[in-house]
């Protein structure tokens, strides 16, 4: 059992029927979006910015329809942002003679637990 | 006479001559892999010019990440009177493992190919041959059923799980748990089909996901997604006869998620197939 030192997440690099598996860390969470746009530790594309922005006036706006959820709150669940420097274990190309195939990114590595 | 003969037996077209060798051909055999460790067994007979039969054996330990592994075989001058390449030793099913047989000239990334003699997906028993196969890819096969573990995010964060290089699935189900933390927001998990990094399918809960509970979510071909959450099981829809290519991810998108939530017990279905490069 290996935790990914980028994301967190805990899988085995081996399966029980003998495959191999390949983690990818998943792109950021409602949550960490939310978190580090509280921070201001994450920079968004100009897209994403206005799409907030947007989202973020029609909630002002007091003319606008009452929606259940905030729209920025939507907009959030709507982005998809990768984790910088994730990790993706998956095969980018063959290895030279007699070494493992290239991984697509290794990230930082991970821990045996 | 003409150049080529139907075999009606073995349903293919047969070459008149083309088992000829003129001492400068090599016999490549080329495997792609997911099965688990397994040997693949090359095996053949050769008429020389002195009219002797000589039978020959080569083995080939392929790599288990879906990449092409090769074993080149130089050739003497003669007839290559027929060929065929099995799993000799570990266990691997229809889909899991497929092999090409071609005869060309030059080895390593000098080869160039004459002739695509077989390509079939093998086992144990199903080998591929020449002459005897025809020329399959490795898409038409069964396909291999297998219930895979994802990985457990950390608290906070979702799954996602991706489609290995080589491999093509189609995702059959998929399981995974949400234990709420006390924080009071309800969450609306979705499942998410992406291409690796646009977005062509989200098929969502209909319930809410409230504070300090233990959701059993279950996505399935054929499932209707549900009105209530019985037990706190929740089910949800997944596109009929999906095909998700290699790179591609399957992630949870779980609206108003909170720091202290945790995915876990990910577990899915998939059939699978080797692409075959």
């Amino acid at each position: 059992m290996v935790k990914c030192n980028v994301c967190g997440g805990v899988y085995e690099q081996k399966l029980a029927d003998g495959t191999m598996y390949f983690h990818a860390c998943p792109p950021l969470s409602e949550a960490e979006i939310r978190t580090q746009l509280q921070q201001k530790t994450l920079q968004l594309t100009p897209a994403q910015q206005k799409l907030l922005d947007d989202a973020a006036k029609l909630d002002a706006d007091p003319n606008a329809p009452k929606v259940d959820r905030s729209r920025v709150d939507q907009a959030i669940s709507s982005l998809t942002i990768e984790r910088p420097n994730k990790r993706d274990e998956n095969v980018a190309g063959v290895g030279a003679p007699g070494q493992p195939a290239v991984q697509k990114s290794p990230g930082t590595g991970v821990t045996k637990i | 006479m003409p150049d080529s003969a139907y075999d009606a037996t073995r349903g293919r077209w047969t070459a008149r001559g083309q088992g000829l060798l003129d001492g400068t051909e090599t016999l490549r055999l080329t495997v792609w892999n997911g099965a688990p460790t397994l040997t693949v067994r090359l095996s053949g007979r050769v008429r020389g010019t002195d009219g002797r039969i000589v039978p020959f054996v080569e083995t080939l330990i392929p790599t288990t990440d879906r990449v092409a592994t090769i074993l080149d075989r130089g050739m003497p001058e003669g007839e290559l009177l027929g060929v065929s390449a099995r799993v000799s030793v570990g266990t691997s099913r229809d889909g899991w493992t497929y092999a090409t047989i071609e005869l060309g000239t030059g080895s390593g990334g000098q080869f160039q190919a004459y002739d695509v003699l077989a390509g079939d997906c093998i086992t144990a028993t199903r080998r591929v041959s020449w002459p005897g196969s025809g020329l399959r890819g490795p898409l038409d096969a069964a396909g291999v059923i297998r219930s895979i573990t994802g990985s457990t995010p950390a608290a906070g964060a979702e799954i996602a799980e991706s489609v290995p290089t080589g491999a093509r699935w189609e995702l059959l189900a998929f399981g995974a748990n949400l234990v709420t933390s006390a924080t009071v927001a309800n969450r609306g998990p979705a499942i998410v089909l992406d291409d690796g990094a646009n977005v062509f399918f989200r098929g969502p809960m209909n319930v809410n996901e409230v504070a300090s509970g233990t959701f059993l979510n279950y996505w399935s071909e054929g499932l209707l997604v549900s009105a209530g959450a019985p037990n706190n099981i929740v089910n949800g829809s997944l596109p009929a006869n999906n095909r998700l290519g290699a790179g591609h991810r399957i992630r949870t998108v779980t609206q108003s998620i909170q720091a202290g939530d945790q995915w876990g017990t990910v577990q899915y279905l998939v059939r699978e197939w080797v692409e075959g490069g």
